[in-house]
């Protein structure tokens, strides 16, 4: 059975019981009603007996039509209040039978004494007022009873009210007691099986197979469970996966940073063996070199050096995405002169206007910075090799959460058709004749702005030149 | 006291696998006359036996090199560990040790100092360079650097 419909039959108790005492209360009130009319009725009959016996005693001593007409309306008014009367048992039916006998004897009586002879009168009026007495004598007794069923009645629906009470208090005690505990059994089931499921065990289900409400919970709760562990392997697969995963990931940087040790030191050692025993040679045989042999071993030599130029840059491209950055507040104007100062070996014998502006402060790696500012500016000196006036600016403004900085110059420039291609790894635009170069640089530049969470841009015009921007997050300044 | 070049005790000691790298230092350090007491050795191992005269070198005299030049990749004992056994001895823990290799790692050159380098020099490639550097180290370890006593 539902719990739903156990509920309410319990709620249903109360009022049936309601209905019980409410018709005991009708039921008893009907019949105190009815033994009071009985009791009134009674006390009337009393009335009308002691009018009648005063009337007797005065037709006695005075006579007249008057009191022998009053005699016989009193009589029958007796008569009248008699017939009202009902009885309940046997004992109220003898009575009033004998009332009404003793109410017709009392009729023939008073018939024998309105027209019968003088001398029997004194006999009769004795007579009559002994059977008056005897009524009187049984009305009261009718009266009384009825009295006394009025209290009876009253102690009978005051008991039957309290009992019923009693019973509806104990009914509904007991009732709930025992749901109380179905409910309970059912919660606890529940609780114990979620407590199971809570601590991991996934494939538990609750057994619970009881048709109400409870019952339905636990297959809700169950199908529930279900589900939570086909997530749960789906997401164990995909952890397991992911893990595998992030060793291969692991392995492969831990194998890269390997190889770059490894060109970082192996590479090297050959390259200068290379170049040193090309040098040796022609140190030890020089005499014995002509000029075209003397060209070739220089050949070598460049080479030598443009590969370990190589090897370096692709080195520093590496640091640029594996190295932390360690930020801190860069005072840029000093950074761009001490990068300047450190440039002072390329810009030997040239003359290159440096126009700075005031550049506002910025949250970011110094070293990574000063990479940044290094590879633009030198591309800046390169590139305007060929103007008699070379002239570099560097400007800077905050614009929106961002502060941005300018590297222009009056170089060589740029097609803008290859843009694109400018920040790319080993992406040049200008052949070796023109400009030397490993085409990393730029490459560098974008990887420490972008690690930054910045961004890098270009704009440039074949033999005008070109200007480089570059924007870092500005919010994190520390004032 | 400023202990002559021409001692015949050893000054300077070259821990170097790479045999052409090892030619180039000596044939460098040779053009400056600073070659004439140079011991190379070509592993870790070998440089522990001679620095505590071990093995082949147990015979070998007392006196400490002026400066050890030290490749940080060697075979069987590398150069870390080799320096940190110099530090760790006291016989041995005041020799200056110039980390010579072809690295430029920040890893490597932040361990070679934590562990007690007096210098980190990373080889340059061309020759000129490479030969330049070795001398300059040679003569300064050698000539301008005062050594503590020897602990004897």
């Amino acid at each position: 059975m539902l719990i739903k419909t156990q509920l309410r039959l319990v709620a249903l108790l109360p009022a049936v019981f309601v209905l019980l005492i409410g018709s005991v209360l009708w039921g008893s009130r009907i019949k105190i009603d009815q033994a009071r009319t009985d009791a009134e009725v009674a006390e009337k009959v009393l009335l009308s007996n002691f009018e009648l016996n005063v009337l007797t005693q005065e037709y006695l001593l005075y006579g007249g039509k008057r009191v022998e007409s009053q005699l016989r309306i009193r009589h029958q008014s007796m008569g009248e209040l008699l017939a009202q009367l009902k009885y309940d048992d046997i004992k109220e039916q003898e009575l009033i039978d004998a009332l009404r006998h003793g109410h017709q004897e009392l009729g023939s009586l008073y018939t024998l004494l309105l027209e019968g002879k003088i001398q029997a009168r004194e006999q009769l009026a004795g007579v009559l007022l002994v059977r008056a007495q005897a009524i009187r004598a049984k009305t009261r007794q009718f009266a009384d009873i009825q009295y006394q069923q009025v209290l009876e009645f009253q102690r009978l629906a005051d008991k039957s009210i309290m009992v019923a009470l009693v019973l509806l208090a104990a009914c509904s005690v007991a009732l709930l007691t025992l749901m109380t505990r179905r409910l309970m059994q059912g919660i606890n089931e529940l609780g114990a099986g979620m407590r199971r499921v809570e601590a991991g065990n996934l494939q538990y289900s609750i057994p619970i197979s009881s048709a109400d409400e409870m019952g339905a919970l636990a297959q809700v709760f169950n199908g529930m469970t279900r589900k939570l562990e086909s997530v749960a392997d789906d997401l164990q697969q995909r952890s397991t996966v992911l893990s595998r995963r992030t060793v291969e990931l692991e392995t492969a940087n831990a194998d890269l940073e390997n190889f770059s040790y490894s060109v970082s030191h192996d590479l090297r050692a050959p390259l200068r063996a290379i170049d040193g025993f090309a040098s040796i040679l022609r140190e030890d045989y020089a005499p014995k070199l002509d000029e075209e042999g003397r060209r070739l071993f220089q050949v070598v030599s460049d080479n030598t050096r443009k590969m370990a130029q190589l090897i370096n840059d692709i080195l520093a491209f590496s640091r640029a995405g594996r190295s932390e950055l360690r930020l801190t507040t860069l005072d840029m104007n000093a950074l761009v002169q001490q990068v300047w100062q450190e440039l002072e070996p390329r810009r030997a014998g040239r003359v290159i206007e440096l126009k700075l502006a005031d550049l506002p402060a910025v949250r970011g790696g110094l070293g990574a910075i000063h990479q940044v500012l290094q590879n633009l500016l030198d591309n800046a000196v390169k590139f305007t090799r060929r103007r008699e006036a070379a002239v570099i600016e560097v400007a800077g403004h905050r614009e929106g959460d961002e502060n941005i900085y300018s590297i222009r110059d009056n170089g060589a420039g740029f097609d803008m058709a290859y843009v694109g291609k400018l920040f790319g790894l080993f992406q040049r635009l200008h052949s070796m004749e023109e400009f030397e170069g490993t085409g990393v640089g730029l490459s560098i530049v974008k990887r420490f702005i972008t690690k930054h969470g910045g961004r890098v841009w270009a704009e440039g015009k074949t033999g005008e030149g070109a200007t480089f921007w570059f924007a870092l997050p500005a919010e994190t300044i520390a004032e | 006291m400023v202990t002559s070049i021409t001692s015949t005790a050893v000054d300077i000691l070259l821990v170097e696998d790479n045999p052409t790298d090892a030619e180039l230092t000596l044939r460098a350090l040779g053009k400056h006359n600073l070659a004439n007491n140079v011991e190379w050795v070509k592993d870790g191992a070998a440089a522990l036996d001679f620095l505590f005269r071990r093995g082949d070198y147990a015979a070998r005299g007392n006196a400490v090199p002026h400066v050890v030049m030290l490749d940080l990749r060697l075979p069987k004992v590398d150069g870390l560990e080799v320096l940190q056994q110099i530090r760790a001895n006291e016989h041995t823990r005041l020799i200056p040790v110039v980390v010579m290799t072809s690295s430029k790692e920040e890893r490597d050159i932040v361990d070679s100092y934590r562990l007690g380098a007096n210098s980190f020099v990373s080889k340059p490639v061309g020759f000129e360079e490479f030969a330049k550097t070795v001398v300059e180290l040679g003569l300064y370890w050698m000539l301008v650097n005062q050594v503590a006593p020897a602990t004897e």
